[in-house]
């Protein structure tokens, strides 16, 4: 039973660091990169996204032995896009401040490659509830990089933190272009590079964007012969 | 819905509102394929392409079949599957009669598919209210600012190759912040098409 | 055996898409309302807030260039809301205007916008929108990046000239509005 717990426990917790969707394993740039210009709009992102890769993977997991195999990312992407339908619907009408602030960026979920990823890599394969925590777990970790991006980005651009200002320009004045989309990539790189750092001093790989993070990669004839570079 | 007005959006599309490098749409391929010129345009080629098809199927199923019967809420779904399928129908098709065309575009399709370029155009083609022609110009111009980016991006990214970068930023780090300097190059553009046209 | 083959994989994902689908117009019919009364409070908030000094508001219509345009006349006769928009950065910038029967603009309020958070999105403090609350200008009302605007200019926000512009397109066609339904210029 010990044993069992712990395992369940590391696929938990996988997501939040070791493992992080954006940070390690790479998905989920689009959303990251448009939602993380406010740590509040990154939480409610991280919040939806969530709420979807956990029902996701879920069903998923649940289906799993029932649906074909020559169908399954259609059908894997029938589901997710219930699914955000399902909380777009739930968000404009009991949050309409979060749809407001993520726009487009909500409907967009659906191909979010963390979902997808995870449902080809992890809920199609594995029991319901490692695939609940998996979803669980991969998603606090999104919302961790979202908030992390998010709050470096706000700090530095508006001198804000959560709509508080921090930096009243006093010393240094706010640098604009952090929340412009240049600061976007800037942060984001710097943020993987030191990730990378971390992970070599503990002997890891560093982060790549080939095509195991990419969903459709058992489909993709590219990837057979040799990748996406 | 003059020429100017379809020029303006055209322009908008592919300089100051570039699908990449303003609206981080399509960062997965743009990351992953521009390392080279060749894939960068057959990528892009392709983008262009399921842009232009995917327009032109889900614009009028919104306006005509969504919209009147009240099922807005189903924008998503359906547009995906749509998508989906459209895909998977041009990929057999090139396969089978248009082999060439497929040789130089049909294997990126796959990577297409769940893409948030194409979703993401088809979209914004509503939710700006386009009419069917400005959608095909917007989707159109989407489309060659996404190739636009990624081969300046590949060229920028054949420099690197020979360059000396320190070991935490090998690799993807350094990929990005070079992805930030052509994203500034292009807030250059922000004044120009409304100067233009205004 | 080669119509099995084909035919439980599409099957299953038709069953798959239907049930979805009934689970959509499910979830569909109990948030509807909501969101629609949702929708309806703010609008009504947001008249009020631009034109306080209002009892109630009538919906009415008006032709101009061939076009139906409606807006809102105060039940007290103090003055109309009217809804305009302009383009902005990331879409339609929807702006929500409340002028005085003496041709005063009582408030404005930015009802709908996609546009940077904290920078075009900065047109929403109240320390920008407050000063468009002025007597009409004869030619409208301009933006100045001066800092120090005259009578008829409104400051812009700093490096978020194309949002500012979509507000002031948008307040300057209410002003339009406003003009035609009451007969000629003030």
């Amino acid at each position: 039973m010990a044993k069992k717990q712990k395992s369940l426990g590391e696929v938990f917790t996988a997501g939040f660091i070791k493992e992080n969707p954006v940070l390690r394993l790479v998905l989920g740039t689009c959303p990251t990169l448009a939602v993380s210009t406010m740590a509040l709009n990154g939480i409610g992102m991280g919040i939806a996204a969530t709420a979807v890769l956990v029902g996701s993977n879920a069903v998923i997991s649940l289906l799993r032995n029932v649906i074909p195999d020559k169908v399954r990312i259609p059908a894997y992407i029938t589901i997710i896009a219930g699914f955000v339908t399902i909380i777009q619907m739930l968000v404009k009408a009991y949050a309409p401040a979060i749809n407001e602030a993520l726009g487009i960026y909500l409907p967009l979920i659906v191909v979010n490659c963390i979902i997808l990823g995870r449902a080809e890599s992890f809920a199609g394969k594995n029991r319901v509830l490692p695939s609940i925590l998996d979803g669980l777990g991969m998603g606090i970790g999104f919302t961790i990089a979202l908030l992390l991006m998010g709050s470096i980005r706000e700090i530095l651009g508006s001198g804000t933190w959560f709509g508080l200002t921090v930096n009243s320009g006093s010393t240094i004045e706010p640098m604009l272009i952090f929340i412009l989309p240049p600061g976007g990539f800037f942060v984001f790189g710097l943020l993987i590079a030191l990730a990378n750092k971390i992970a070599e001093g503990k002997g890891k790989e560093p982060a790549t964007l080939g095509c195991g993070g990419c969903p459709m990669a058992k489909s993709c004839s590219k990837a057979a012969e040799g990748g996406c570079e | 819905m003059s020429v100017t007005n379809l020029v303006s959006i055209l322009l908008a599309a592919i300089l100051t509102n570039n699908f990449i490098l303003s609206k981080f749409l399509g960062i997965c391929p743009f990351l992953g394929v521009s390392k080279k010129l060749d894939t960068a345009v057959g990528m892009s080629a392709a983008v262009i392409f399921v842009m232009l098809i995917a327009t032109a199927v889900t614009w009028p199923i919104q306006t005509y079949l969504l919209t009147p019967n009240d099922l807005d809420y189903l924008q998503t779904i359906v547009f995906i599957l749509v998508i989906a399928a459209l895909v998977q129908f041009v990929e057999i098709v090139l396969k089978k009669y248009m082999v060439g065309l497929y040789n130089a575009l049909g294997v990126y399709l796959p990577l297409i598919t769940t893409n948030c370029a194409v979703l993401g155009v088809t979209i914004l083609n509503i939710d700006e209210k386009y009419n069917f022609i400005e959608s095909m110009v917007n989707s159109l111009g989407g489309g060659l600012g996404f190739m636009l980016a990624m081969v300046l991006f590949a060229g920028v990214r054949g420099r690197l190759e020979t360059s000396d970068i320190p070991k935490s930023l090998q690799g993807l780090p350094i990929t990005l912040v070079s992805a930030s300097l052509v994203a500034i190059s292009f807030l250059g553009f922000q004044g120009l098409v409304d100067g233009l046209f205004k | 055996m080669n119509l099995k083959k084909i035919l439980v994989p599409t099957l299953t994902l038709t069953v798959i898409t239907l049930v979805v689908t009934a689970l959509l117009v499910l979830t569909n019919g109990m948030t509807k309302d909501k969101i629609a009364a949702l929708e309806l409070q703010a609008e009504e908030e947001a008249k009020r807030e631009v034109l306080a000094a209002a009892d109630d508001f009538v919906e009415q219509t008006i032709m101009i260039d061939g076009q139906e345009i409606t807006y809102y006349e105060a039940g007290n006769g103090v003055g109309y809301v009217f809804s305009t928009s302009s383009k902005g950065y990331g879409g339609a910038v929807v702006v929500m205007s409340g002028i005085t029967s003496e041709g005063e603009i009582a408030g404005i309020k930015i009802t709908s916008q996609n546009e940077t958070p904290g920078l075009g999105q900065k047109a929403l403090k109240t320390s920008f929108t407050k000063q468009y609350k002025k007597i009409i200008p004869d030619g409208g009302i301009l933006v100045t990046k001066s800092g120090s605007p005259a009578d008829d200019e409104i400051d812009a926000i700093a490096g978020a000239t194309i949002t500012t512009n979509a507000v002031t397109n948008a307040v300057n066609e209410a002003i339009n509005i406003y003009h035609e339904v009451t007969g000629g210029g003030n």
